[in-house]
């Protein structure tokens, strides 16, 4: 006979993408306020791209294909968007799209070996990484009807952002603010950290995250910045801006909010924050590249599999109770 | 939180508001499934067509304890089913019952022995295990220093728990000293859930202040509270080793309703004839905590509540962990606590997300999830108590009692 329980919780798997999704379109809105519609356009063709790929894939390889499929890869490709700058070609976005949602072929019912919107920008960063340095100011608009910008195109309101001037030594402490609501120069969705600190207080309102691994992420990434500074500044800026610019809340929000490519357990969900955010500051560190969360993360999705098998819980009557929700 | 437990999930109360006390009724009919208790078959010790009254013996065992019988009236039928005896009396309505067989010494001159001995042929067994009384309290002779009796009652729907403690105190105090001597421990705890004000005061009352034996402790309502493990953890703080018993540390867990139940057997030498349950649900007509004759159709006492709609599900057991009911073949036994009238969930099914809510609600601090492709410890299958808390935080929808289920009957192989 089989169990039939007459209750139960009302989240449902769908409500877990669909959440994500929501909190895409204030960085979103954001953008296009600071970046013009070309911003809105990258955007929309990464997430075509990934959503048309990942449907002609699945359906080629006679896989369910479903709104979940269409929610999750259209929050990777957006995700992989807003990693870019806006002064990118758009085939940048095309590739990326269709990169973005290479991941999504393990589902349903696999694990997703990475994170696709970081496992296509790091991919991407590989390859394009003169492309991808371009960094325009802020509020000056590169017009959308443009394929590919020429250095000529954008060249009298070119810009460094503060990560670009990190990697050269120099720690700006005038800007944090600017970082903080995104009124300074970086990639399309990064910009505003205030706006993905939004989205995921809202996660984790709505349940859909646990605190656990984005508090061990900034913690750890202020700790390590803070023993190791770098640059001409004082240790305590060059923590904040690299706590403040580039993908690291995007990290915060969207890939730790990946059920698919996370450790399950809240151990080994720690366990994948600590490790990335000891990457990241390395990568940084050692200037392999300006952007060093994209493939931390997509480095510690590599290990998933393993931080999984030793986060294993311990059970009821093995030990003490320990720490928990109590 | 204080007084809790590690995981379980808060549901709501959606069932019966607090007072409705429970209602009795006699049906026309009883058939007693004799295979009602954990251990075995008991053998009937009456013949078709004799009359029995209410209270009767009616199956006897060397070691398990005594059926009775529910109402008075002939005996219709014997007959085997599913390699159990069943016994079919036809009630003649007029309740005749036989003789109470009380001490006939004060409870403080009698011997633990004894007050086991008339636990098992008044028939006394656990409210929801149905594991008989008698067995529990001579294992935990001699180990447990400290009786724990439950009188929380976590299931959203389920609300025959509180009734009991909140009508009938004074026989639950003194049950419980009856239990304490027949067992030999030096403590007992009341385990009652923090919203019951009145039950609690009404239990400090007929305590005492200055009792020495008897505590009464509040614990923050979660379910699955009821459950003895996570009881205990939420008492006392401690757990039970893996693949030990509770009296292994030290403690043993009795029912409230059980304690009623040995009062009754002790003091009054009355027998158990019949089961407290809820009837319940979202669908159901007229929500009612019932005291019902043993035996029982299931059908009967949903009717006693209003019946069942065409398109309901009728569902026996817990809320989140209870099974389909057979309305037609199913009697209440001795371990029947509720049957829920809802509409069926419609689950669809989806493949696990892999967010992990499960784990963090598993009481038992296991991971569910593992179950559905059997990467699971082996040792795991035989922990799950199936609480059912994560089949209801599982937001893909999946089956996992159903699974687990499986790979627990794969183990045990
Ligand atoms: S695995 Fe078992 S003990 Fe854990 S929540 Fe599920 S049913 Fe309850
Ligand atoms: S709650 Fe359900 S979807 Fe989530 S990890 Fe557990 S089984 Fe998978």
């Amino acid at each position: 006979m089989t169990y039939t329980p007459t209750l139960r919780d009302k989240t449902t798997a769908l409500s877990f993408a669909a959440d994500r999704c929501v909190i895409l379109l204030l960085p979103l809105i954001w953008s296009v306020y600071a970046y013009g519609w070309r911003a809105l356009f990258i955007t929309l063709i990464s997430v075509i791209f990934s959503v048309a790929f990942a449907f002609g894939a699945k359906a080629v390889l006679k896989q369910k294909a479903d709104l979940f499929t269409l929610l999750d890869t259209a929050v990777s490709g957006a995700v992989f968007a807003f990693t870019l700058p806006v002064s990118v070609p758009y085939y940048i976005p095309m590739l990326g799209g269709v990169l973005a949602a290479v991941p999504s072929l393990w589902l349903p019912g696999g694990r997703k070996p990475f994170f696709g919107g970081f496992f296509a920008a790091a991919a991407v960063r590989t390859f394009f990484s003169k492309l991808l340095s371009r960094a325009t100011q802020a509020f000056v608009y590169v017009s959308p009807f443009i394929f590919n910008p020429t250095e000529a195109d954008i060249n009298s309101f070119r810009t460094y952002t503060p990560l670009q001037l990190l990697a050269q030594g120099k720690v700006s402490s005038g800007t944090l603010w600017d970082q903080f609501y995104g009124t300074i120069s970086g990639n399309i969705g990064e910009i505003s950290f205030m706006l993905l600190l939004l989205g995921c207080i809202f996660l984790l309102v709505r349940k859909k995250m646990r605190l656990h691994a984005p508090v061990a992420f900034a913690f750890v990434l202020c700790l390590v910045t803070l023993i190791f500074p770098k640059g001409d500044n004082e240790a305590i800026f060059f923590m904040l801006v690299s706590l403040l610019s580039g993908g690291v809340m995007l990290t915060a929000v969207f890939a730790f909010s990946d059920t698919y490519s996370m450790p399950v357990t809240d151990t080994g969900k720690i366990a994948f924050a600590v490790g990335t955010a000891a990457l990241t500051v390395l990568i940084r560190y050692l200037g392999i590249a300006e952007e060093g969360v994209y493939a931390a993360v997509v480095i510690m999705g590599a290990i998933t599999p393993i931080i999984d098998r030793y986060t294993l819980p311990v059970a009821y009557g093995r030990t003490k109770v320990k720490g928990g929700k109590k | 939180m204080a007084n809790s437990f590690y995981g379980g999930i808060k549901i709501n109360k959606t069932g019966l508001s607090h007072g409705v006390s429970p209602k009795v009724f006699t049906p026309a009919a009883v058939a007693i499934n004799a295979y009602q208790q954990a251990g075995g078959d008991t053998a009937p010790c009456i013949k078709e067509g004799e009359y029995v009254k209410k209270g009767q013996v009616i199956a006897v065992s060397e070691r398990l304890a005594y059926l009775h019988a529910p109402v008075s009236g002939t005996v219709v039928r014997l007959l085997m089913k599913d390699n159990s005896h069943y016994i079919v009396i036809k009630s003649d309505k007029t309740e005749t019952c036989a003789p109470a067989v009380p001490f006939s010494k004060p409870i403080s001159e009698i011997t633990p022995e004894e007050i086991t001995e008339k636990i098992r042929t008044m028939g006394v067994v656990g409210t929801f295990s149905g594991f008989p009384t008698h067995v529990k309290i001579i294992a935990s002779r001699g180990k447990a220093f400290c009786l724990v009796i439950n009188c929380v009652q976590s299931d959203p729907y389920g609300s025959f728990v509180r009734e009991i403690v909140k009508e009938h105190p004074k026989e639950l105090v003194y049950g419980a000293r009856i239990l304490a001597k027949a067992i030999g421990v030096k403590q007992v705890i009341f385990a009652l859930e923090n919203n019951e004000r009145k039950s609690f005061a009404a239990l400090k009352s007929v305590i005492g202040e200055k009792d020495k034996l008897i505590s009464v402790a509040r614990l923050a309502p979660k379910y699955p509270l009821g459950e003895e493990r996570n009881l205990l953890c939420a008492v006392i703080k401690k757990e039970v080793p893996a693949g030990r018993a509770t009296h292994d540390i030290g403690y043993t867990v009795f029912s409230a309703e059980t304690v009623l139940r040995i009062y009754k057997a002790c003091a009054e030498g009355v027998p158990v004839t019949d089961k407290y349950l809820t009837v319940s649900g979202k669908k159901c007509v007229s929500p009612a905590n019932l005291i019902v004759p043993i035996g029982t159709s299931l059908r009967t006492v949903a009717e006693q509540c209003g019946g069942v709609p065409e398109d309901a599900l009728c569902v026996y057991g817990g809320a989140v962990n209870g099974k389909a009911a057979d309305l037609e073949n199913g009697c209440v036994t001795k371990s029947t606590s509720q049957l829920i009238i809802t509409q069926p969930l419609n689950k669809k099914t989806q493949a696990c997300i892999m967010c992990g809510k499960c784990i963090t609600h598993c009481p038992m601090r296991i991971a569910p999830h593992t179950f559905i492709d059997g990467s699971h410890r082996p040792a795991w299958a035989k922990l799950c108590d199936m609480c059912g808390c994560c089949e209801y935080i599982c937001p893909s929808e999946i089956k996992l009692l159903d699974i687990i289920d499986k790979r627990k009957k794969e183990e045990s192989k």
